[in-house]
């Protein structure tokens, strides 16, 4: 009885980070399409959704990587799996707080990592697998993006360099309809699955799912791709301010660079299993596309906070991921502790969201 | 241990990024010279001229929408 209602707060949880990193990266997407205005907000955040539900479809061999090659399935429990998420979910609102594009995949690899190290020692995490599916492609994927966009862009003024700028900047947003779909379904591709592959971890945890030879089940899939949907619809405009017009004041040749660089750098990485950052992605997408046509175009600053934050994004939810599963254990190895946890979250989630809302909206004073 | 990465698959990973961003920047910038002369040409009474750049743009459409087609076919296929 325990371990169902184990699972089903594991389940749910889940779904809430696919949530949170729905709208927590629908800047990844959108942010060029909307800050080139090749797009209304509204209009692009809706084809954002479409086609993340679509893309988490369309491919499974994240979900494999997630599920299986960075922790040992064998030696984590659901309780295990929750903390991770709560460590994914606590750095995904801090940095979406902060208005930073962190990595919600790395969050929550890291999270899983951390509370499994808690839980079963430094066994139970796959260094190698970690290594070799998460790290190299995170240091790889941005400068490929960075590379890819440059010359992407200086082909195109090349080429378009002494047309008139009108004309040639309406034909790019008619171009940044296509990249900023096919990057919405990379997204999608690569995303989702990772939830899927969080929920399979917890099945199998559970003994629902033998440990080698599964298959992510139709319910799961849905599920996280309704998810992922519904945040990217809810849109995460705080984000999208950061990469669409503070680490570059971009033309639409530019987005349409970018955009297409990380499109064709996700939908590779997906199709050969790695678990990539799309935010990580995009940022060197734009910081490439900005770079190529004069260095001082990219605002260094904003581009070393977001470094920053993708530095500390594996530490720093493993942290709090670890710190989730200590707490649950300080209740036993029932359900209380996942229940005590997931609340305390939750409220203090709340208090933080009230006392901003609050801010905003001030209280009208009582004049006597 | 870094030597153990699957250095196959970031090479692949590389290889085919870069070729793809090129491709698509290509036909599409292509595709926005073909439209915009096009455009300037016919207005101008140049219609042969016009035509040419259109046939152009057209080849810029075809080879973007080709490729799109490709990437979603591959993904699909795993």
């Amino acid at each position: 009885m325990d371990g169902d209602l184990i699972l089903a707060i594991v389940v749910v949880t889940a779904l809430a980070f696919d949530f949170t990193n729905g709208f927590h990266d629908t800047a990844n997407a959108i942010a060029t399409t909307v800050s080139t205005r090749a797009m209304s907000p509204r209009a692009a955040v809706l084809m954002a959704a479409v086609l993340n539900f679509v893309g988490a479809f369309i491919s499974l061999q994240v979900a494999a990587t997630v599920a299986g090659g960075i922790v040992d399935a064998g030696a984590i429990t659901t309780t295990v799996v929750f903390a991770g998420l709560i460590g994914a979910i606590a750095w995904n609102l801090a940095t979406w707080w902060a208005g930073l594009p962190s990595s919600s995949s790395h969050a929550l690899i890291g999270g899983v990592a951390g509370a499994a190290f808690v839980a079963a020692g430094p066994s139970a995490v796959n260094g190698q697998g970690l290594i070799d599916k998460v790290i190299v492609p995170a240091l790889v994927a941005p400068v490929l993006a960075f590379c890819a966009a440059g010359i992407a862009i200086l082909i195109a003024y090349r080429i378009i360099g002494r047309l008139r700028p009108g004309p040639v900047a309406r034909g790019y947003r008619y171009g940044q309809l296509v990249s900023g779909s096919m990057f919405a379904l990379a997204h999608g591709t690569n995303d989702a699955q990772k939830t899927m592959g969080i929920i399979t971890l917890a099945l199998i945890a559970h003994g629902n799912l033998p440990a080698t030879g599964f298959d992510v089940p139709t319910w799961v899939i849905v599920t996280s791709a309704t998810a992922i949907a519904l945040g990217t619809y809810i849109g995460g405009w705080r984000i999208i301010r950061t990469v669409g017009s503070r680490i570059i004041k971009m033309d639409s040749a530019q987005g349409f660079s970018a955009q297409g660089a990380g499109a064709a750098v996700v939908l590779t990485a997906t199709h050969l299993g790695f678990p990539l950052s799309t935010t990580h992605v995009i940022s060197g997408g734009v910081m490439g596309a900005g770079a190529a046509k004069r260095l001082s175009a990219v605002r260094w600053g904003v581009a070393g906070n977001i470094a920053v934050a993708w530095c500390l994004t594996l530490p720093c939810s493993a942290a709090i991921g670890g710190l989730a599963y200590g707490a649950t254990r300080i209740f036993g190895t029932g359900a209380l502790g996942p229940v005590v946890v997931a609340l305390s979250v939750v409220g203090l989630i709340a208090a933080a969201f009230g006392r901003r809302s609050q801010a905003r909206h001030p209280l009208p004073t009582v004049e006597a | 241990m870094i030597a153990s990465v699957a250095v196959q698959d970031l090479l692949e990973l590389a290889g085919v990024s870069l070729v793809a961003t090129i491709a698509l920047s290509l036909a599409a910038s292509v595709c926005v010279l073909g439209v915009t002369r096009a455009t300037e040409l016919r207005r101008s009474g140049h219609a042969v001229a016009a035509g040419g750049y259109a046939a152009l743009a057209l080849s810029g459409v075809l080879v973007v929408t080709a490729g799109v087609v490709f990437a979603i076919f591959v993904i699909v296929n795993g």
